[in-house]
């Protein structure tokens, strides 16, 4: 897996399934909601996949893989959006960490800091082939 | 005349909504253009919440709706025992850290003197100690200080005037004096704080809530392809400018201004059809609303809070009945309270209630045993509207009832200072109280009204108003990123 761009990842078929990891920092919840996984190709969009979320609030993070998808094109994209909560009274410091995990163990992180307006997302981009 | 009016409608209306727009991601842009390095972490986030331009563009009173409540219940000023004090029901949360806090000057003719009193919650200061942690600590980071010992919290109170003392006492030490009293407050229970899965479960009916509408509007389909096209746009074009030479030369408004000249630009190519639009606000709209509903329970949660007080008189520079002789210093006196709060859900206002009972010493000739008073007392807080940048003003209304069995013998009711009792009685106070806040929340002012009717005891009724500033140095540790 490498990064190619702002939460742009390039992987390979091989690579999959990716785990990825929230965790909230400074918070004293985690409340990022995880949303389905849009396969597509050039654009189109074919296919959504729902995660599967694992919490575990004592750590206040959220696990759930990426699945290859079932009879993918030779090329294709992934996209996710994560949305990110964070409480009124919030230090200014509150973040989301991001892990990404590749099954080759290439890992790479992002953060979503306090917004303006809740909640804070994040748009993850898997460019596969 | 109706069709120039119209003409200049439609005119205003674009410039309007520019002017709005970039608001929504205010935080992101500071942060941007306070980097000088030009962060990608930072260029994405305002990438990936261009959305929020593009759907407010229209709708401007739905974002007002969202407007939140900030906690107003951390009380910097001086106990409701100590002289000049504009608080007649204690708080049950104590400053985190440190707090200093001093209050002067009635506004009517008496002035019944100057109390300094220092907060330490002892566990918090220890922790404070490691590197990096003062400022987790000062805000209440459950994280930052994991012992027992974090909610206990210790206050001193130093009486200035008592070092103004009459020629006849000129040979005493003017600190031994000045000291006034200590008190030892434990946080029994506070749901505030609560985190991980102990905040899910206590807050379990409107975190399901939240959480329900936060997945619906997750769902939707917000990034259309117009707006994938400006989010690209956003990112190349923040890319380039802070790769540009004279990006850590330029001033920080000069930054963020063009940072939102580039928003602004790549939301207006995008049209949202109107469904569209409308689908995505309301979702939002249920989630804000969802989680403000959260927020409020727990700010409205319940706190618990036991404290002992230790108070020690100054030295009567006159003698007090027949018990205490001039020159002599009054027995002390010992106070137990318990302190509760609540909120009530889906409102403003907060509870508070105090039950505190007090006992002198030692019991000396002339004196009725060692118990002297009972208080019970109630406290209503209405957090009212975030004034931006400020925090939220307080007003609140509170209601205390005395017994006086004896002679205070030095220390005074609490409440009334400039207006001493001395014969025992039944006291009624009532007290309306303005707390407004100032930069950061670093300072608030106090303004209250305080009536006592205890006619019976001094034959004459008793109105006091109050001017205090109180300084919250928690503010002073919290670092800004």
């Amino acid at each position: 897996m490498k990064t190619v761009g702002l939460r742009t990842y390039s992987v390979s078929p091989a690579e999959f399934p990716l785990e990825l990891e929230v965790t909230a920092v400074r918070l004293p919840a985690n409340r990022a909601i995880v949303g389905h996984a849009r396969v597509s190709k050039d654009g189109v969009l074919l296919e959504r996949l729902v995660p599967t979320i694992v919490e575990d609030p004592t750590a206040l993070a959220v696990r759930f893989k990426i699945p290859l998808p079932a009879n993918p094109p030779a090329s294709f994209d992934i996209t996710q959006t994560v949305d990110c909560w964070f409480s009124d009274n919030c230090p200014p410091d509150a973040r989301y960490h991001f892990v990404i995990k590749s099954k080759n163990g290439d890992e790479s992180t992002t953060t979503v800091r306090v917004p303006t307006l809740n909640p804070g997302a994040a748009n993850l981009a898997f460019r596969v082939g | 005349m109706k069709a120039t009016l119209v003409v200049l409608c439609l005119a205003l209306s674009p410039a309007l909504s520019v002017a709005q727009e970039t608001s929504v991601l205010a935080l992101e842009i500071g942060r941007l253009a306070r980097s000088p390095d030009g962060d990608d972490d930072l260029i994405v986030e305002l990438r990936d919440n261009l959305w929020k331009v593009v759907y407010l563009s229209a709708g401007q009173a739905e974002v007002a709706e969202i407007l939140t409540f900030r906690r107003a219940d951390v009380q910097a000023g001086a106990g409701s025992g100590a002289s000049g004090t504009t608080s007649a029901v204690l708080n049950p949360l104590l400053p985190a850290i440190f707090g200093v806090a001093f209050e002067d000057g009635a506004i009517t003719r008496s002035v019944s003197g100057s109390t300094i009193s220092l907060k330490v919650a002892p566990a918090g200061l220890i922790c404070a100690s490691r590197p990096l942690a003062a400022a987790a600590v000062a805000r209440r980071d459950e994280e930052a200080c994991k012992t027992l010992w974090r909610r206990v919290g210790v206050t001193a109170s130093f009486d200035t005037k008592r070092g103004e003392k009459s020629p006849k006492l000129e040979d005493l030490q003017t600190l031994n004096n000045q000291f006034a009293s200590l008190t030892v407050r434990a946080e029994v229970l506070n749901l505030r704080t609560a985190t991980g899965r102990r905040y899910i479960g206590t807050f379990q009916s409107q975190f399901t809530s939240w959480k329900e509408k936060a997945a619906a509007f997750v769902a939707i389909e917000r990034d259309t392809p117009e707006v994938v096209k400006a989010q690209a746009l956003v990112e190349e074009r923040l890319l380039a400018l802070v790769k540009q030479p004279d990006w850590k030369g330029k001033a920080v408004d000069k930054r963020a201004d063009e940072i939102k000249a580039i928003i602004k630009g790549a939301a207006a190519l995008v049209t949202v059809p109107d469904a569209q639009a409308t689908r995505v606000r309301d979702a939002w709209l249920a989630a804000l609303r969802a989680d403000r509903a959260l927020q409020n329970a727990v700010a409205n949660a319940p706190v618990l809070t036991a404290e002992y007080a230790f108070e020690r008189p100054d030295l009567a520079t006159e003698p007090l009945g027949t018990v205490v002789p001039e020159g002599i210093r009054p027995p002390s006196l010992h106070s137990a309270r318990a302190i509760y709060a609540q909120g009530l859900t889906r409102t403003s206002l907060d509870f508070t209630a105090n039950v505190s009972l007090s006992w002198f010493s030692d019991v000396r000739p002339g004196m009725s045993g060692s118990f002297r008073d009972f208080k019970a007392g109630i406290n209503g807080t209405f957090r009212l509207r975030d004034l931006s940048n400020y925090g939220a003003p307080a007003l609140s209304f509170a209601a205390l009832y005395m017994y006086l069995h004896q002679e205070p013998l030095g220390l005074g009711l609490v409440e009334f200072n400039d207006a001493e009792v001395n014969e025992p009685g039944h006291i009624g106070v009532f007290q309306a109280k303005l707390e407004l806040p100032t930069a950061n929340n670093a300072m608030r002012i106090p303004l209250s009204f305080t009536y006592s009717n205890r006619t019976e005891l001094i034959n004459e009724t008793d109105v006091r108003g109050q001017i205090g500033i109180s300084f919250n140095l928690d503010a002073l540790f919290v670092d800004k990123k």
